[in-house]
């Protein structure tokens, strides 16, 4: 399952500055709504200190605030605690802080200590506890946790399996603009699994995700592309997007850009092109015998040259002329 | 589990009438550990103190922790160390932990903060010691002791100097210290404990 970390600190970090009716998140984007609406409520100063960095001083001005309970600064040394941000990293610290914030009913808290029940770290390893604490994460509004409480449903072990529940759960999530929502909730209208299936709505919520770069949601997407299957067939824009995921470093996707360089469908043929991706697959253990088929005819130059290419990915291989000692063969 | 009863002496108790009070008290209802605190004894007052104390408890299925050098719980034949103090106590904790550990008890408080209190849980003790033990207990020391108990896994002493078999309640911790009601109360000290520990059985 997926862990919403990153975006679980983007949000917390939003949600602490939408609190104070501000988005302060920069310094800038202060000093803009300062001039504009006047600075009615103060700046959170611990919050500001920890989004430049200055995680001693965050903690240091969070604690008092945290031991009389303010659930906001509560999270927030869980937070330092947890990813060890100029102090030791101590989950179990963490987890402390992030129950005291979760009780003061701090969403952000509640989830990260779910997130720490869920893999038993600094916390007994507890998933039906994760769950209680991602539905008390969701029913407050946190979309993170809507979404990790639609893929229980689904996965149905911890919570009653329900597909409608999950589907509702996944829609809103998405709605907000989470890329992994987008994309399971896209999968779902496809499969009609939990909601009427709707291939055309299916497609454009993956596409959503595809343009926010989950590599997952581009290779679908091109796959959706290339089939014609919930948008119209489009033969360049499955290579962009295969291409794109390829580059991420997703291996399906560098496996399928190959197969397409090696044919020449929808992007001219370039078999050293598609040796070179075809290495790039075979690395992270993606072998494909129809793509060998494929590139059987390749010069053994150009399978060379591909492959000390794919050695130097994602940067360039050095030219044989910089190298003084050996002689550049001819082409 | 109801929390167990963990014993605090006056710290101005005197030998001779102390002794048959404590051992009264003992037999009424199962204590866990007493702890007997120096207050402004001389080092040889508290020191004869505690030798004679000591067995009395120890007989009763009792530990009997004592404070000051680690040194001394040997010594005196005492199970355990409390530190008295919350940040400051960091490092005599910690050293008694290397000296005591795991054969004997070492415990400290009381933890002026959740700040202080993980500091000092983090030292590999065995309790670590909420409220005052004398006065009253505040709302936020007992929140906090709660918040621990739910939380850590190093068992929470909590101190509520003025509980009785009306109020006495460890607030999930794993032992509520007693002492100051219980020595003043009217019904005496056997009675006024045996009280307080119905009250723990019934929460």
């Amino acid at each position: 399952m997926p862990k919403r970390l990153a975006s679980a600190i983007a949000a917390l970090i939003l949600a602490s500055t939408a609190a104070t009716a501000t988005l302060a998140q920069t310094e800038d984007a202060r000093a803009i709504s300062e001039d504009i609406f006047g600075s009615k409520t103060p700046p959170d100063e611990a919050y500001g200190a920890f989004q430049r960095g200055y995680y001693l001083t965050a903690l240091a001005l969070a604690l008092p605030r945290a031991e009389k309970g303010d659930p906001a600064a509560q999270t927030l040394i869980g937070e330092i605690y947890a990813r060890g941000l100029g102090v030791a990293e101590n989950v179990a610290r963490a987890s402390g802080w992030y129950a005291l914030a979760s009780k003061n009913g701090d969403m952000m808290g509640t989830f990260e200590l779910a997130l720490l029940y869920q893999d038993g770290r600094g916390v007994p390893k507890s998933r039906e506890k994760a769950a209680e604490l991602f539905k008390k994460a969701a029913d407050a509004g946190y979309m993170p946790a809507k979404y990790n409480l639609a893929m229980l449903y689904v996965e149905g072990v911890y919570v009653e399996p329900n597909m409608t529940k999950a589907a509702e759960l996944l829609k809103e999530a998405a709605d907000s603009g989470m890329p992994e929502a987008q994309y399971d909730y896209g999968v779902l209208l496809m499969e009609g699994a939990g909601a009427a299936p709707n291939p055309k709505e299916g497609a454009h919520q993956i596409g959503l995700a595809a343009d926010q770069g989950l590599p997952a949601a581009q290779v679908e997407y091109a796959t959706m592309l290339y089939l014609g299957k919930g948008v119209e067939k489009n033969l360049p824009e499955a290579v962009k997007w295969y291409r794109k995921a390829a580059m991420a470093g997703n291996a399906v996707a560098q496996n399928r850009y190959a197969k397409l360089l090696a044919v020449g469908e929808g992007v001219d043929l370039d078999l050293q092109e598609a040796a070179m991706w075809r290495s790039l697959a075979k690395r992270q253990g993606l072998n494909d015998p129809t793509l060998d088929k494929l590139l059987v005819s390749i010069p053994a130059d150009e399978l060379a040259q591909a492959e000390n290419r794919a050695r130097y990915w994602p940067g360039e291989p050095p030219t044989t002329t910089a190298d003084a000692g050996e002689p550049a063969k001819a082409p | 589990m109801s929390a167990q009863i963990f014993l605090v002496a006056p710290a101005d108790a005197d030998i001779a009438a102390f002794a048959p009070i404590l051992e009264g008290a003992l037999a009424s209802v199962p204590v866990s550990a007493l702890f007997l605190p120096r207050g402004a004894r001389s080092e040889n007052a508290y020191k004869d103190f505690v030798k004679t104390v000591a067995p009395i408890a120890q007989s009763e299925g009792c530990a009997v922790l004592i404070e000051g050098e680690p040194g001394w719980v040997r010594t005196l034949g005492a199970d355990g160390l409390h530190v008295f103090g919350s940040a400051k106590a960091l490092p005599a904790t910690r050293e008694a932990a290397a000296a005591l550990k795991p054969q004997m008890i070492v415990g400290a408080g009381p933890a002026a903060s959740r700040h202080d209190a993980m500091g000092l849980g983090e030292l590999d003790i065995d309790y670590v010691l909420f409220g005052p033990l004398e006065g009253a207990l505040s709302a936020e020391a007992r929140d906090m002791a709660s918040w621990w108990a739910q939380t850590m896994e190093v068992p929470a002493v909590l101190s509520d100097p003025q509980a009785d078999g009306e109020t006495a309640d460890a607030a999930g911790c794993e032992f509520l210290a007693v002492g100051e009601s219980v020595w003043k109360a009217p019904q005496g000290a056997a009675i006024a404990l045996s009280e307080i520990a119905q009250r723990l059985e019934t929460l």
